[in-house]
């Protein structure tokens, strides 16, 4: 398959699974279409020659798509109790789903004789990785002090007690 | 050759904020609100790789990498504040909490 047909298969993927998310017609289907909406957007970078940004986004997606969809099945049933019972399953199902986009991530980056190598903008893992840590040092220190302040806000909301 | 030109990949990002924005705006339940937001960092950070690829070097990449960073921050505090509020009133619902105070 060329690059140009897999391109318009992902950004129709991508597209039609945006368009599930932000229709929100049902939990399931919400975080189904998060799922495809990442996958999409992470063959899109590697296509255009970021497979290690792809790798990224699909393991962080996958961490924020599993919260979401736990969230959701832990809350009050949509339907009435015919759907209380599906919880444990769904539970397993947004385990299942983080687990497909973490490998996801895995094979995008370890994929052997990618057809985006000779791209003139594509890096790889360890070029960036140099990159990062020479040239752009101050924004990876600020960034990461920015995950600590945010991961100590999450703690700090998460313990206030209810009004 | 490049897959697509920057007009294409601009388009996609174009039309993935768009609708993104369009499920912020309009969806009230609190998980569907963040997750439409989720869609417009990937349009942007998708926008950021497309200029990199354009003009040839990895700074759009580390741009977008960075941005990645930001999107994960926001998300962990959103997600916890979507749990304080079924907490509080026991409901997901955007306009059940119009009011702001500490």
């Amino acid at each position: 398959m060329s690059a140009q047909l897999f391109w318009a298969l992902a950004g129709a993927v991508l597209a039609a699974a945006s368009v599930v998310v932000s229709s929100g017609s049902s939990r399931l289907r919400g975080a189904l279409g998060l799922a495809g909406t990442f996958a999409g957007l992470a063959c899109l970078f590697a296509l255009l020659g970021a497979p290690l940004l792809g790798a990224f986004w699909l393991v962080a997606a996958a961490g924020n798509g599993l919260a979401l969809f736990l969230l959701e099945a832990s809350g009050p049933p949509e339907r009435g109790p015919a759907e209380a019972g599906r919880q444990p399953l769904l539970k397993l199902a947004g385990a299942a789903l983080a687990i497909g986009l973490v490998a996801g991530g895995i094979a995008i980056v370890y994929r052997p004789g990618s057809f985006t190598d000779a791209l003139p903008g594509s890096i790889g893992p360890g070029s960036l990785g140099a990159s990062l840590y020479s040239q752009h040092a101050l924004a990876v220190y600020t960034a990461a002090a920015l995950l600590l302040a945010a991961v100590v806000a999450t703690l700090a909301l998460g313990k206030r007690r209810a009004d | 050759m490049a897959p697509a030109g920057l007009a294409e990949v601009q388009l996609v990002a174009l039309l993935l904020f768009g609708i993104g924005l369009l499920g912020a705006i309009l969806r009230r339940r609190a998980a569907s609100v963040l997750a439409s937001v989720q869609l417009c960092f990937g349009a942007a950070s998708l926008s950021l790789v497309g200029f990199g690829q354009s003009a040839a070097d990895g700074a759009g990449q580390v741009f977008a990498l960075l941005a990645l960073v930001v999107v994960v921050a926001n998300l962990c505090v959103g997600t916890a504040i979507v749990i304080g509020m079924r907490r509080s009133r026991n409901s997901a619902d955007v306009e059940d909490f119009s009011a702001m105070r500490w």
